[in-house]
């Protein structure tokens, strides 16, 4: 187990989940993957100006080529023809594949291989070492990221107030004179570079799930934004932890791991949350038809009048219901006190009569 | 080039397999565009592979059938956890695409490096999946693509008025009694089918792109389903044919990419009634036609004739848009029709 590695992975992580919460909340999701894929045709370019792998100007070209995606793609979507997801899978591919031909074609002896910006090499970061006054400080990548997280959590720090009207209310946004476009390319000038930073840590796929995976699972556990902010990162933190220690285990690819892991973590959410978890919604759905067929029972009896035919076995015909659930719901009922049966009649107590007013003001039916 | 082509048995055998690939994935794609699920297509595609390397480990054989049924299931998969999270949770469309996309190729990594030492020779063949190697196609994976072009394109045929019904009128075809349930499934089957035979060429990056971009451009240029369809396959097999012509040194996929994006764009500038170009000439042309007549409205408006100079009521008397009647000038029935197609907007 290497400690910087996992160093990495948990800054990736807080780095990319913290944004990943407004985009999920804006419902722009996918444009990670757009951006994450169009910053190696801003890479590729500012190479071919500077030469230079490690120039600092990449990152400036592939944020820029990120800014441009998400520009591009606004002016398709306001030309009408086209919604904005196929704006979206239009340039980008465009844009990606345009890259890959150019270093397809006049990249031969450069190391610049799509293998690796695809899945991230984490696993040699630790050999690209960064030197400060010839004394090594650690690995190159470590501190990227960490500057990243720094810039990331001080934009949501220093605009939380403009973020969150934005994103919930753009148009209150403008009477309160917050430019939402301006905010909006903040963000999209921020995702752009942390994903041009987290790609040589997981790659310009599994950067997609380490954004969006903790944030989505967030935006389920909790309905405040502070919260989901808070909640966004650990996510984060815990699938790195266990992909990394997992990896490590059975000796397999790390972030592919990792990006596993979110999306196990992000079923289990889905399926146990105790309020808006899968488990929890089909009882209460359940809960709720039984009170509805119970309720429409009851009323049944009440709106049946004296003369009229009461029989056990005739309510069951009236009401088309089967005789499993038509026995559930009697013997329910015969349990509460809301009916009784006399000489195989129904008949509505009076402490039916008061839960059917009740029920129905509560269900506001009446 | 063409002599090329003439010469090189493989050559002739890999572009006809993408000339079906095309012609599938233009037909899909325009049913794909009008549902709006223009990533579903990227996704899918992602996700199918964890399926073609299960496939492969399960069976320790990398032939086309084993791996495509492989990334068929893997893309099911991926389908029914997207369309059944959906209905039960508030996590949007976008969030589990790009959720499932992303994690479902880590798990295709994390299956890969499983296997990176026993693979040997196949791993490479694995590895094309990613960005397609439209080179390796054989005349057996040709009869398949065959194959599967047929099954699709019987089964539009045959379910053509519920496919139209039911992607415009959504209500109106269950209302008549049809499941939107079975539909909804052939569709996503018929998808599923296109992306996963589709990745072996183009990469699972690019399918999305060979599948949207025929469908759109299509749109541009017609407003009958039927006319969509066929020009949308006619795009896919052009650029296909084109791409993989051109891109024989390079990669064929971003070529045949780049060759359907330009149709795209080219389209969203020249279409006719739709292009951006277009709409700018017609726009020209309606306030050309404003300027030149509004004297003409005027009149129309007001009865009028003091602000009318001598020479634009010559004008009009000569091209019979206004009359002389009882010492006053009056609008023709040519003049009529005029003013009334400048006001609808017409500009000819």
């Amino acid at each position: 187990m290497n400690l910087s590695i996992l160093v990495i992975l948990i800054l990736t992580a807080v780095s990319t989940s913290i944004l990943g919460v407004f985009l999920v909340l804006r419902k722009m999701s996918m444009m990670v993957d757009a951006i994450s894929h169009t910053v190696l045709l801003g890479i590729v370019l500012a190479f071919i100006l500077v030469g230079d792998l490690t120039s600092p100007f990449l990152v400036i070209g592939a944020t820029l080529m990120g800014l441009l995606t998400v520009f591009a793609i606004e002016v398709i979507v306001k030309t009408k023809q086209t919604d904005n997801d196929t704006a979206m899978g239009l340039v980008f591919t465009l844009l990606f594949s345009i890259a890959v031909i150019i270093i397809s074609t006049s990249f031969q002896g450069v190391h610049l291989d799509v293998d690796a910006v695809l899945l991230g090499k984490i696993e040699f970061a630790p050999f690209d070492k960064l030197y400060f006054n010839g004394v090594h400080i650690g690995p190159k990548l470590l501190y990227i990221m960490l500057a990243t997280t720094v810039i990331n959590l001080l934009f949501v720090k220093i605009f939380y107030k403009e973020l969150k009207i934005v994103s919930f209310d753009a148009a209150l946004a403008t009477t309160l004179g917050i430019a939402p476009a301006l905010i909006h390319y903040l963000l999209m000038g921020l995702v752009s570079l942390t994903a041009v930073a987290a790609f040589s840590a997981v790659g310009t796929i599994l950067v997609v799930a380490f954004m969006i995976g903790p944030a989505a699972s967030a935006v389920l556990v909790t309905k405040n934004l502070k919260y989901t902010l808070i909640i966004a990162p650990f996510f984060g933190i815990i699938n790195s932890i266990v992909g990394y220690i997992l990896a490590l285990l059975i000796d397999v690819n790390v972030s592919g791991m990792i990006s596993t892991v979110t999306l196990i973590t992000f079923l289990l959410v889905l399926i146990f949350d105790p309020k808006k978890g899968i488990v929890s919604i089909i009882i209460k759905r359940k809960s709720l038809k039984n009170l509805f067929d119970l309720v429409i029972l009851l009323m049944h009896l009440d709106s049946h009048k004296e003369y009229e035919e009461i029989a056990y076995a005739h309510i069951k015909n009236e009401l088309n219901w089967t005789t499993k659930q038509y026995k559930k719901h009697t013997e329910k009922a015969l349990m509460d006190g809301y009916i009784v049966i006399k000489n195989n009649q129904l008949y509505l107590t009076q402490l039916g009569k008061q839960f059917l007013s009740l029920k129905l003001n509560e269900l506001q039916l009446s | 080039m063409l002599n090329i082509v003439a010469n090189s048995y493989t050559l002739r055998i890999v572009i006809l397999g993408i000339a079906l690939l095309g012609v599938v994935s233009g037909v899909m794609g325009v049913f794909i565009t009008l549902r709006k699920q223009s990533l579903i297509g990227d996704a899918l595609s992602h996700a199918a592979l964890p399926g073609i390397i299960l496939a492969y480990i399960i069976t320790e054989n990398a032939s086309l059938y084993v791996l495509i049924f492989g990334a068929f299931f893997a893309a099911v998969i991926s389908i029914v956890l997207i369309e059944s999270i959906k209905k039960y949770s508030i996590i949007k469309n976008d969030a589990l695409l790009a959720i499932i996309l992303s994690s479902m190729f880590g798990l295709g990594q994390v299956l890969l490096s499983i296997i990176r030492d026993t693979a040997g020779q196949d791993q490479a063949r694995l590895k094309s999946f990613i960005f397609g190697q439209a080179a390796i196609m054989s005349l057996k994976d040709v009869f398949f693509l065959g194959i599967i072009l047929s099954i699709i394109l019987v089964v539009v045929l045959l379910f053509w008025r519920h496919l139209k019904l039911f992607i415009f009128d959504r209500s109106y075809y269950q209302s008549l009694g049809f499941s939107g349930f079975v539909i909804n499934i052939i569709i996503n089957a018929l998808t599923i089918l296109v992306v996963v035979s589709g990745i072996q060429s183009v990469g699972v990056i690019l399918m999305s792109a060979l599948l949207i971009a025929p469908g759109v451009t299509a749109r541009l240029w017609s407003h009958k389903l039927s006319i969509n369809v066929f020009l949308s396959a006619l795009i896919g097999l052009l650029a296909g044919v084109l791409g993989t012509l051109l891109g024989t040194n390079i990669s064929t996929g971003p070529v045949i990419v780049i060759f359907a994006s330009v149709a795209v764009f080219v389209s969203i500038l020249i279409a006719p009634k739709k292009g951006i170009l277009w709409r700018l000439l017609n726009q020209s042309m309606h306030r050309y036609q404003i300027k030149k007549y509004h004297l003409l409205i005027h009149l129309f408006e007001t009865d009028d004739i003091t602000r009318l100079k001598k020479k634009e009521i010559i004008y009009f008397i000569k091209n019979g848009y206004i009359d002389t009647k009882d010492n006053n000038y009056v609008l023709t029935p040519k003049g009529f029709k005029k003013v009334f197609s400048i006001m609808v907007g017409d500009s000819r």
